[in-house]
C-alpha cells in the first residue's frame, strides 16, 4: 500500500493536485475564519501544510542524505554500527572515535530502526508543529494567538520561505533552534498590553538579522536559523497587524474578512506550497530510490557477519555497510575524504586492503582488525591468488559466499 | 586566459564569494540609505534616497551575475538571446533591422537590434559588450522611468516622489521572489532584465505611455499619447497589446463609476490605441505576416485544472494583498494617471487568470510574458502598497514611527525599506543556484562552435549566406556574425518551400539549376555541415560533400565531439 502511494505521489502531474488540496483546505480555513470558527480555521490550516509537508517526507525511502550529504553520510553510518552493535562505544570506522548524532543517540538508546531512520522527516514535521506552537504559547489572547499561529506556520510575512530542506539537512539544530524559539516565545509572553516601541525595535533588528543571514547565505537551502527568525519576525508583525485592523476597521466582520485574506494570500506565498524538494533539496531525488539492489547482499551482511566484525569493501561502499548493515569497515566512504580526517594506522589498513586486493589478504592484519569479510559491488574486480607481489607472510584465503544478479559479491576471509 | 567581456580575467574567481559580497553589500547600503532617509525632513530627499538603493541593488545584481561570465549572457542555454545576438549582429553589419538572420525574412522586432547596433559603432566586435551592459542600462532606465511618470503624474504631496521610488524600487526589486526559479516562468527579473532587455525595454515605455495617455486634453497631446504607445509596440508588441487592454478596462471602469470623467476618458482611450494602430499598422501586417499567431495549436493548451492561476500574482504572498492595496490607493488618488496605473494592474490580473480559459482554446500563448507583466505590476504595487501602509498605520503600527510630523515621512520611509530589505531580490539574488543561464553561461562556448565561427568571422565576406545544418544556423548568425538560408530556432519565412527546396538541391547536388537560383535569390555562398546527420537530409555524409566537385571544401576540422566541414559553392564560372 505504502509502495503504490509513493508511486503515485512521486509522479509529476501529483503536485499540481497537492497544490491544488492544500489551497482548498486554506481557502476553507479562511472561510471559517471568517465566520467566527477560529478552530476550525486553524485545523483547516494546519491541516493544508501537514497534506503539503507529508506529501514530500513519505516519499523518501532510504536514509535522507545517505552518499548524497558528508554529516549525513556520516551520522547515518555510525547509526547503523550503533543500532546492530549498541555495546560497542567505537566510531563505524575501526579504530576511530564514534560520531554523535540524533539519529545515532537513539539508536543507541534502543529505538527501533524505523523510528531512527525517520529523525530528519520526524525533525521537519515537529519544526512545521513548532511553527504553529510558538504564537500559541506567546499569546494570552487566543484569537490572535490562532491568527499569528497560522500565519507564522503558514511561513511567515516572506514568500517562498521554507524551514524544511534546513529541518531535513540539519534536523539536531533546526530542532534546537525551534525549542529555543518556543522557550524565548514562552519566556516573552505577553502579560498585559503590548509595548508597540518594543516591538518595533525588535521587528527591525529582526528584519536586519533576517536580510543580512539571506544576503549572506542566498539559495533553496535556507539557513536553520533564517526560518526562526523569520517566525519571530512574523509573530510580531501578525499580532500588530490584527491590532491595526481591530482599530481601523468599520465592523469586526469587516476586521475578519481582512484577516481571512491575509491568510489565504499568505498560503498562497507560502513555501510549502511551492516546494519542490526533488529540485532543490540535495540528495532529495536519491532518497526517493529504496536502492533495493543494495539491500539484498546488506540483509545479508546483517545476518551472516557478527557485529564485531569488520568487513573490507572499497570507499565507495563503506557507508551503505555501516548504515545499512551496521558493521565497521576499515576506511571512511568515498565522500568522506576530509583531509583532516587521521586514521590510526593506516599504512597497515593501506597494506590490509591492498594484499585483499590480490587475493592473499595478511593474515596478520585482518586478526589485528578482525576483519572477516570482503565485499565487492559492480565492476570491481574479483582477486586472483597470485595475481602480483610475493608472498612475506601467512596469507588467508576468499571464499565466496554470496553473489546475486547485481554482481554484489562477498567472500569470507578463512584459514588456509 | 579566461577573461570576460569587459576584458577582466576571471580566472580563479570564487564566485560565491563575489556574489555573496555584493549580497551583503546591498544590504550594507540599504541599511545605510535607511538611516540617512531617517533624518531627512524633505520628502524629495527622500525619494532621492530610496531611489538611489534601487539603482545601487541593480547595479550590484547585474554586475554580481555579468562579471563572472566569459560569454554573452545566454549563452549556451538561450535560442532566443542567441537569435537576438544573431539579429543584432546583422543590423551592425550594414543589413536591414527589417529582417532576421534568415536572408530576406521580415523581423517583427526592429527596434532592439537597431539600438544595439548604434549602440555597438556598428562594429560587430562590440555588439557582445552591449548586451552585457544593456541590462543595466534597461533597468536604471526602467527605475527612473516609473519614478518620473509618477511624479509627473500623480497628485502633487510631500510624499510623492517617496511613493515614486518605491513604485519604482517594487516595480524592479518585489517582481520576483527566492522561490520563482522552480516555477514554470523561473526569476522575471533575471528573464526579464537579464536576458530579454529587449522586451524591458517595452516596461521602461509604458509608464511613459500611461502619462501621456492621463495628460491628454486636446487633440494634440491624444496624438503624442498614441505615438508613445505605439513606440512600446516597436519595442514590444505584446506589452503594447496587454498595455491597450487595460486602457479598455480603464475606460470600461470610469464608464461605470465616473459620470462626469467618463466621455474625456473613452474618447482618450480611444484615440490613443487608434492612432497607435494607425501608426503602427505596418508593423502589424508584417507581425501577421510572419508570425501565423491566430491558429490554436496543442503546444498552446493549457489545463484548466493548472496551478498556474496562484503563480503570478499569489505567490508572492502578503505582497500581492499590499499591492492590491497600492491600486486601491493610486485608483483613489485623485489624478487621472492613478486610474490609469490600477488599471493596468487591474487588467495584468484579468489577463494572467484568462490564460486557463484561453487555454482552452489552444491560444494560452506567450504565457511567460504575461506572466512577467503580471509581475511587473504587481511588484510595482507592492512597493507603493507597503509605503503607504506604514505611512498610514504611523503609530498605530509600532511606535517606532512616533516623532515629530516633519520626521514621519523620513522615519515611514526608512521603516518600509527595512521591512521590505529582505524581500528585495539584491538581497538574494544568487545565480549560482537560481539561474540555469548563468551557470550555462559560465562555461566556454564549445570548440565545436567557436572554432569554426572564428573561421567564419575572420575568412568570409560579410555578405555570405550560409546554408546546410539548420541547427548551426544561429550560432553561424550569434557567434559567426553571417546570414543563413534557414534557420530552425526562427519561424519559417513565407516562401520556405523554395528555401528547403534550394537547400536540398545544394546539400544533395542534384540540380545546378536551382543551386545557380540560390546564388542568385539568397546569395546562397556557403555550407556548414557537421558529423551529426541533419534530419533534411539524413543520407547526406561529410565526405561526400567534401568530394564534391561544386563544391570546395575551406575549413575541415574533427572535434572530439563532431566533425565540422565549411564548403565554399563554386560558380559555375569556377566548377
Amino acid at each position: 500500500m505504502l509502495t503504490e502511494t509513493r508511486s503515485v505521489l512521486a509522479q509529476d502531474a501529483a503536485i499540481p493536485v497537492l497544490r491544488a488540496v492544500m489551497f482548498f483546505l486554506g481557502l476553507l480555513g479562511s472561510a471559517a475564519w471568517v465566520r467566527l470558527h477560529r478552530r476550525g480555521s486553524w485545523w483547516l490550516f494546519v491541516a493544508s501544510c501537514i497534506a503539503g509537508l507529508s506529501f514530500w517526507l513519505i516519499q523518501i525511502q532510504s536514509p535522507f542524505g545517505l552518499g548524497t550529504d558528508e554529516a549525513l553520510t556520516r551520522g547515518w553510518a555510525q547509526t547503523g554500527v550503533n543500532l546492530f552493535a549498541p555495546s560497542d562505544d567505537g566510531g563505524f570506522v575501526w579504530g576511530t572515535p564514534a560520531q554523535v548524532s540524533l539519529a545515532a543517540t537513539l539508536a543507541r538508546m534502543g529505538c527501533g530502526e524505523a523510528i531512527v531512520h525517520a529523525v530528519p522527516q520526524g525533525a521537519a514535521i515537529i519544526c512545521l508543529l513548532l511553527l504553529f506552537a510558538i504564537p500559541l504559547v506567546h499569546f494570552r489572547d487566543k484569537t490572535t494567538a490562532a491568527f499569528c499561529s497560522i500565519l507564522v506556520g503558514l511561513g511567515g510575512i516572506y514568500p517562498g520561505t521554507t524551514s524544511f530542506a534546513a529541518s531535513l539537512l540539519h534536523p539536531e539544530s533546526a530542532l534546537a533552534l525551534g525549542f529555543l524559539t518556543l522557550a524565548i516565545a514562552w519566556a516573552t509572553r505577553e502579560n498585559g498590553k503590548p509595548r508597540g516601541d518594543v516591538r518595533g525595535v525588535a521587528f527591525i533588528s529582526l528584519s536586519v538579522v533576517l536580510a543580512l543571514l539571506r544576503a549572506g547565505a542566498a539559495g533553496p537551502e535556507l539557513m536553520v536559523a533564517e526560518v526562526w527568525i523569520l517566525a519571530g519576525l512574523s509573530l510580531l508583525a501578525a499580532s500588530q497587524a490584527r491590532l491595526w485592523l481591530e482599530q481601523t476597521s468599520a465592523s469586526p466582520q469587516k476586521q475578519r474578512g481582512m484577516e481571512g485574506a491575509i491568510l489565504l494570500t499568505v498560503l498562497s506565498g507560502s513555501g510549502l506550497l511551492w516546494w519542490t524538494p526533488t529540485q532543490t533539496v540535495k540528495g532529495f531525488a536519491d532518497a526517493r530510490d529504496p536502492g533495493v539492489a543494495l539491500r539484498k547482499p546488506m540483509a545479508w551482511i546483517l545476518e551472516n557477519v557478527s557485529p564485531r566484525e569488520v568487513v573490507l569493501s572499497s570507499r565507495a561502499y563503506s557507508a551503505s555497510i555501516s548504515a545499512l548493515a551496521g558493521r565497521r569497515v576499515l576506511f571512511p566512504p568515498l565522500t568522506l575524504a576530509a583531509p583532516a580526517e587521521i586514521l590510526p594506522e593506516p599504512f597497515r589498513r593501506n597494506r590490509l586492503w591492498e594484499t585483499t586486493l590480490r587475493g592473499e589478504p595478511s593474515q596478520r592484519l585482518a586478526e589485528h582488525f578482525n576483519a572477516t569479510h570482503l565485499f565487492l559491488g559492480p565492476g570491481e574486480a574479483t582477486p586472483t591468488p597470485g595475481s602480483g607481489g610475493s608472498r612475506a607472510e601467512p596469507a588467508l584465503d576468499l571464499i565466496p559466499v554470496y553473489q546475486d544478479i547485481e554482481d554484489f559479491r562477498i567472500f569470507r576471509l578463512t584459514k588456509k | 586566459m579566461n577573461v570576460n567581456l569587459f576584458g577582466f580575467s576571471i580566472e580563479g574567481l570564487d564566485v560565491e564569494l563575489s556574489l555573496g559580497l555584493a549580497r551583503l553589500g546591498f544590504v550594507v547600503l540599504a541599511l545605510a540609505g535607511a538611516w540617512f532617509a531617517r533624518l531627512q525632513r524633505n520628502g524629495h530627499r527622500v525619494g532621492s534616497i530610496v531611489l538611489c538603493i534601487g539603482i545601487a541593488g541593480h547595479a550590484l545584481s547585474w554586475f554580481a551575475t555579468m562579471f563572472p561570465l566569459p560569454n554573452v549572457y545566454g549563452a549556451n542555454g538561450s535560442m532566443d538571446r542567441e537569435n537576438h545576438l544573431g539579429w543584432a549582429n546583422m543590423v551592425a553589419l550594414g543589413f536591414s533591422p527589417l529582417r532576421t538572420f534568415q536572408v530576406h525574412h521580415l523581423h517583427f522586432e526592429p527596434l532592439w537590434p537597431l539600438l544595439t547596433a548604434i549602440a555597438s559603432g556598428f562594429q560587430i566586435e562590440w555588439v557582445q559588450v552591449v548586451f552585457q551592459c544593456a541590462p543595466l542600462v534597461i533597468g536604471i532606465l526602467l527605475l527612473l522611468s516609473i519614478r518620473f511618470a509618477w511624479m509627473r503624474g500623480m497628485s502633487p504631496s510631500d510624499h510623492v516622489s517617496i511613493e515614486a521610488s518605491f513604485a519604482a524600487l517594487g516595480a524592479l526589486f518585489l517582481m520576483s521572489t527566492p522561490g520563482d526559479f522552480m516555477g514554470a516562468f523561473r526569476n522575471p527579473w533575471a528573464l526579464t532584465f537579464l536576458l530579454k532587455p529587449n522586451h524591458a525595454l517595452g516596461l521602461v515605455l509604458v509608464p511613459l505611455a500611461a502619462l501621456s495617455l492621463a495628460r491628454a486634453q486636446s487633440w494634440k497631446s491624444r496624438v503624442w499619447s498614441g505615438f508613445v504607445l505605439q513606440l512600446v509596440g516597436w519595442a514590444f508588441v505584446i506589452h503594447m497589446a496587454l498595455f491597450a487592454c487595460s486602457l479598455v478596462l480603464f475606460a470600461l471602469v470610469s464608464w461605470a463609476t465616473r459620470r462626469l470623467d467618463r466621455k474625456k476618458d473613452v474618447i482618450d482611450v480611444a484615440s490613443a490605441i487608434g492612432i497607435n494602430l494607425l501608426i503602427v499598422s505596418p508593423y502589424l501586417v508584417m507581425l501577421v505576416v510572419a508570425y501565423p499567431f491566430l491558429t490554436g495549436d496543442d503546444a498552446h493548451r493549457l489545463s484548466p485544472f493548472s496551478d498556474r492561476i496562484l503563480d503570478a500574482p499569489f505567490r508572492l504572498g502578503v505582497l500581492a494583498l499590499l499591492s492590491a492595496y497600492g491600486a486601491v490607493r493610486a485608483y483613489r488618488d485623485s489624478s487621472r494617471l492613478g486610474r490609469v496605473l490600477a488599471c493596468q494592474w487591474g487588467g495584468a490580473q484579468i489577463a494572467w487568470q484568462a490564460l486557463p480559459l484561453l487555454g482552452l482554446l489552444g491560444q494560452a500563448r506567450e504565457q511567460d510574458e504575461v506572466f512577467y507583466w503580471c509581475r511587473f505590476w504587481t511588484g510595482l504595487f507592492a512597493g507603493v502598497g507597503a509605503f503607504s501602509f506604514i505611512r498610514s498605520c504611523g503609530e498605530k503600527l509600532t511606535g517606532v514611527i512616533r516623532s515629530t510630523p516633519e520626521r514621519s515621512l523620513g522615519l515611514s520611509s526608512a521603516f518600509t525599506l527595512l521591512i521590505l530589505l529582505p524581500a528585495l531580490l539584491p538581497t538574494w539574488w544568487n545565480p549560482m543556484t537560481m539561474d540555469q543561464y548563468f551557470v550555462a553561461a559560465r562555461k566556454p562556448v564549445p570548440d565545436w562552435i567557436s572554432d569554426p565561427m572564428r573561421f567564419v568571422r575572420e575568412h568570409t565576406p560579410k555578405d555570405a549566406v550560409f546554408g546546410g545544418d539548420r541547427i548551426f544556423a544561429r550560432w553561424i548568425a550569434a557567434y559567426g556574425g553571417r546570414r543563413v538560408l534557414l534557420a530552425d530556432s526562427l519561424n519559417a519565412p513565407n516562401d520556405s518551400s523554395r528555401r528547403l527546396e534550394i537547400d536540398d538541391a545544394v546539400l544533395t547536388g542534384r540540380s545546378s539549376q536551382l543551386m545557380s537560383d540560390g546564388r542568385k535569390e539568397f546569395g546562397l555562398t556557403y555550407i556548414l555541415a557537421t558529423s551529426k546527420e541533419m534530419p533534411q537530409a539524413p543520407g547526406v555524409t561529410l565526405d561526400q560533400l567534401v568530394s564534391r566537385a561544386d563544391l570546395e571544401a575551406v575549413y575541415d576540422r574533427q572535434f572530439e565531439e563532431r566533425r565540422v566541414v565549411i564548403l565554399r559553392i563554386r560558380s559555375e564560372g569556377n566548377r
